[in-house]
């Protein structure tokens, strides 16, 4: 397994450096740029403009620009973001808690909803609460998540008042975790509706396949509980295949965090990911996009590895 | 069993309580105002670029200038004891030589005195090529500044500049820098120095607490400030991307104060808690018209284009009446403002017969001249849903005098940075926010020298006339001889058509169990903050 897990390692590293080559001419092809801001100020003049562009390294050759990013960032130095001055991975870093704190509680609310409800609807196979899933999770699907952010506002912050529904904390009040949690509600339970109405789908056809096989008939006949039946074999069984989906689907929340994270004013990576595009500043987007490859192919071994763990069957062809 | 789960079930009420407990939804803590920023600030240093609206709101509680602007435009002493003038001998006569006598006893937030030197080394700053300062307008007009004693300044202009007190040393445009803190540093590190984004040394009325990235700046009252004892705590400036949660948290009462657009004024107009405050603003919408453009350097077809378009009704339709007609740059809400020059009403006989008059003759719906159809491309920022309607409505009444006109928007960053600025456009519709002092804006939209990348004359249009009028504005020291040249220049270019002049949308404010507030349209929303209380 090591060897394994060190080979697919050692082969990201030149997939990282080929997608960061892309990235940065990407954002370097992008019109506007990190001077759009500047000269958008009206009293700016040419002098100043051309000053700021050499400070910035933007008056050299594109090659250059690169080789000299990647000689750093192989220091670990990301630059400094355009926008504010500050180094980059220090103006990402701030934003990590939040979004990995908005991911991990809906990944994890979305985890137990998709297996509670698809198992329960598959049992249930063509039943009310069956009907009654699969119409719950349709709506999930078809639903666009700032509309559901949006929906989820107006009730429960302006007519219920129960939730806040901005912001990561009560401004002005020193931090608490209840207070925190409180603003977490409503973005983890959005976030996570979208992605459990579309694993939910899996789970339920995924328990379906495994309830018609041959080895869970046999399995009651031996006089097993259905308990046993259902946790030990069917379960087992029906979840190698949801494994992958889930762990795909978990670096996928990025990009539905970055529409929850604006709606909900949540002060995470991915809207500032949004905001750094739209202002040109490249070293902060380039280790944003290299961040969300990195965990992509992270997420992609681990389905992988937990693939091998769940299955026993299944093994690994060294050469 | 039965005690056990009923012990649970009472702990699970009392958690679901505390967790949705009604009270700690409205606002921020006691003594909090909550203001919603729609964008965040790259810095919070007021004399560093680029411009941006969201920074100068979060900076003017935390710096104050010498002199403040009033609602009504007029300026009155602020960190300066006086407004100086000819009269009271602040000016000299020749107009060079202003003396600024500023107040005694004030403090910086760590302590350390403000003197005359704080006001020089702002000055010196922001003139300094190092600076990537926000302007230096006004500034690199200094020949020389002195301190007079450690509370009096004297600077000497290489020219005579009407606008210098209200473009150099007014809330409206920058604010003063403590010199203990920035002489150590030297020019060279200011960009990245880190008091741009901890400005902890200030001497507003609200001094800086905290900024978390991507959530909220916090500010909080400074004991050490020389005018009225600021009301409130706390300002928390919340970052909401989204317009559509700004709106609901006001209505929820967890947001004390935002600005809003005149769409949205209909959800909030029918909800008791907020109060909405619409005013005229110094800011202008209208799109330049490059005359590189062969078709558009015809003054005829530049006239008949706003005789072409109904303006009124999109204000009525488009905009819900939050804006007033304008013929010219100089907007409603200022003193050198003259009612006699009359936007141009809505004529599509006078538009055709323009046309006709240049050559452009109708064919089957369209004009043509030299076999070439009457054919503009009409730009703006995308993603903007009023510009957008509009843009529909002038397509459509434009069509009808046999214009055509194709949309293609780009976004702000794209438009500004590189369409307007590089003059890759027929027409661009943009809003050129407007400053202290009309000339300001005027002098940058207007003149010969301030083609791109030297100012924002992006339609390259130069009259012969207006540059002496812009020198002869700034000479001068009487106001009523100064409208008077305004007046003169707003007439030649409403005769000239440069732009197409819109309209000037009014600010709106939508504020939320906030007293204390007052609108000012030469101020950011919070310019009175010391005056701002919540229940």
């Amino acid at each position: 397994m090591l060897p394994f897990v060190l080979r697919r390692l050692a082969l990201s590293v030149p997939l990282c450096l080929g997608i960061s080559i892309i990235i940065f001419c990407l954002a370097h092809s992008l019109p506007g740029g990190p001077l759009a801001m500047y000269m958008n100020t009206s009293t700016i003049t040419a002098g100043q403009l051309q000053h700021v562009s050499a400070q910035l390294g933007l008056d050299r050759p594109l090659y250059l620009q690169y080789l000299d990013w990647l000689t750093r960032a192989l220091h670990g130095d990301f630059g400094r973001s355009f926008s504010d001055g500050r180094p980059a991975l220090a103006v990402i870093w701030d934003r990590i808690p939040a979004t990995a704190e908005l991911m991990v509680c809906a990944f994890a609310i979305s985890v137990f909803l998709a297996i509670g409800l698809g198992v329960l609807s598959a049992l249930r196979y063509r039943k009310l609460a069956d009907r009654v899933v699969t119409m719950l999770s349709y709506a999930g699907i078809s639903m666009p998540v700032f509309w559901l952010g949006i929906i989820a506002i107006l009730l429960f912050g302006v007519q219920l008042r129960l939730l806040p529904i901005a912001g990561i904390g009560t401004p002005g009040q020193p931090f608490s975790v209840l207070d925190n949690l409180r603003h977490l509600a409503l973005p983890a339970l959005v976030l996570a509706g979208y992605t459990a109405a579309q694993q939910c789908r899996y789970v339920r056809s995924s328990v379906l396949d495994v309830l018609g096989a041959p080895f869970v008939q046999t399995a009651r006949s031996k006089g097993l509980s259905e308990r046993v039946v259902i946790l030990k074999h069917v379960l087992r069984n029906a979840l190698i295949p949801v494994v992958t989906v889930f762990a795909l689907d978990a670096a996928h929340l990025l990009s539905g965090a970055l529409i929850t994270e604006t709606v909900f004013a949540w002060p995470g990576m991915g809207r500032l990911f949004y905001d750094s595009l739209h202002a040109g500043d490249y070293p902060v987007v380039i280790g944003i996009a290299l961040m969300a490859s990195a965990m992509v192919i992270l997420f992609n071994l681990l389905a992988d590895v937990l693939y091998v763990v769940i299955d026993r069957r299944v093994q690994i062809a060294w050469a | 069993m039965r005690k056990v789960s009923g012990f649970l079930a009472e702990v699970a009420v009392c958690l679901a309580a505390a967790f949705f407990s009604v009270s700690a939804v409205a606002g921020g803590a006691s003594g909090t105002a909550v203001v919603a920023i729609h964008e965040e600030p790259v810095t919070l240093n007021p004399i560093l670029g680029p411009a941006m609206s969201y920074a100068t709101l979060v900076e003017q509680p935390m710096f104050p200038n010498l002199f403040r602007i009033a609602p009504s435009g007029d300026l009155t002493p602020d960190l300066a004891t006086v407004v100086p003038t000819k009269a009271n001998g602040g000016i000299s006569q020749d107009g060079l030589t202003y003396v600024l006598h500023l107040r005694e006893g004030v403090t910086w937030s760590d302590g350390k005195p403000f003197t005359a030197q704080d006001v020089l080394e702002t000055w010196r700053l922001i003139v300094d090529p190092h600076v990537r300062a926000l302007t230096t307008e006004g500034y690199s007009n200094i020949a020389q500044g002195d301190a007079v004693n450690a509370h009096t300044v004297r600077f000497v202009l290489k020219s005579k500049y009407a606008p210098f007190l209200a473009a150099c040393w007014s809330n409206a445009q920058s604010a003063i820098l403590p010199a203990h803190v920035f002489q150590p540093i030297g020019a060279a590190g200011v960009n990245d120095a880190s008091y741009n984004t901890a400005p902890t040394v200030t001497l507003g009325p609200f001094r800086f607490v905290s900024w978390n990235h991507g959530a909220a700046i916090t500010l909080a009252a400074n004991p050490n400030y020389y005018g009225a004892k600021p009301k409130l705590s706390q300002i928390v400036f919340q970052v909401m991307p989204d317009q559509n949660t700004i709106l609901s948290s006001l209505q929820a009462g967890s947001v004390n104060l935002a600005q809003v657009g005149p769409t949205q004024v209909t959800t909030l107009q029918s909800d008791r808690n907020v109060q909405l405050h619409a005013f005229d603003h110094t800011s202008w919408e209208a799109a330049a018209m490059n005359l590189h453009d062969p078709i558009l350097a015809d003054v005829r077809v530049r006239r008949a284009l706003e005789y072409g378009i109904d303006r009124k009704a999109i204000v009525e339709q488009v905009l819900r009446g939050y804006a007033s007609l304008i013929a010219d740059a100089v907007v409603p809400s200022s003193w050198a403002y003259d009612p006699q020059i009359q936007p141009y009403p809505y004529s599509p006989k006078t538009a055709s017969q323009l046309l006709e008059g240049a050559g452009w003759k109708m064919q089957g719906g369209v004009r043509y001249k030299d076999g070439k159809p009457l054919e503009l491309t009409y730009s703006t920022t995308s993603g903007n849903p009023g510009r957008e309607e509009t843009e529909q409505i002038m397509q459509q009444e434009l069509g009808q005098i046999g214009v055509r006109l194709n949309i293609r928007n780009y976004p702000a960053t794209v438009l500004f940075g590189d369409i307007l600025y590089h003059g890759k456009f027929q027409l661009a519709e943009f809003q050129p926010t407007g400053g202290p002092d009309p000339l300001l804006r005027i002098a940058r939209a207007d003149s010969c020298h301030a083609f791109p990348p030297e100012g924002a004359n992006y339609g390259y249009w130069c009259d012969p006339r207006i540059d002496p009028l812009l020198n002869e504005n700034a000479a001068s020291s009487s106001r009523a001889q100064r409208k008077k040249i305004f007046r003169e220049i707003a007439q030649i270019e409403s005769e000239q058509m440069p732009y197409l002049y819109l309209y000037s949308l009014k600010a709106i404010v939508a504020t939320s169990q906030l007293h204390g507030y007052e609108p000012n349209p030469y101020g950011q929303p919070a310019w009175n903050s010391e005056m701002w209380s919540v229940p």
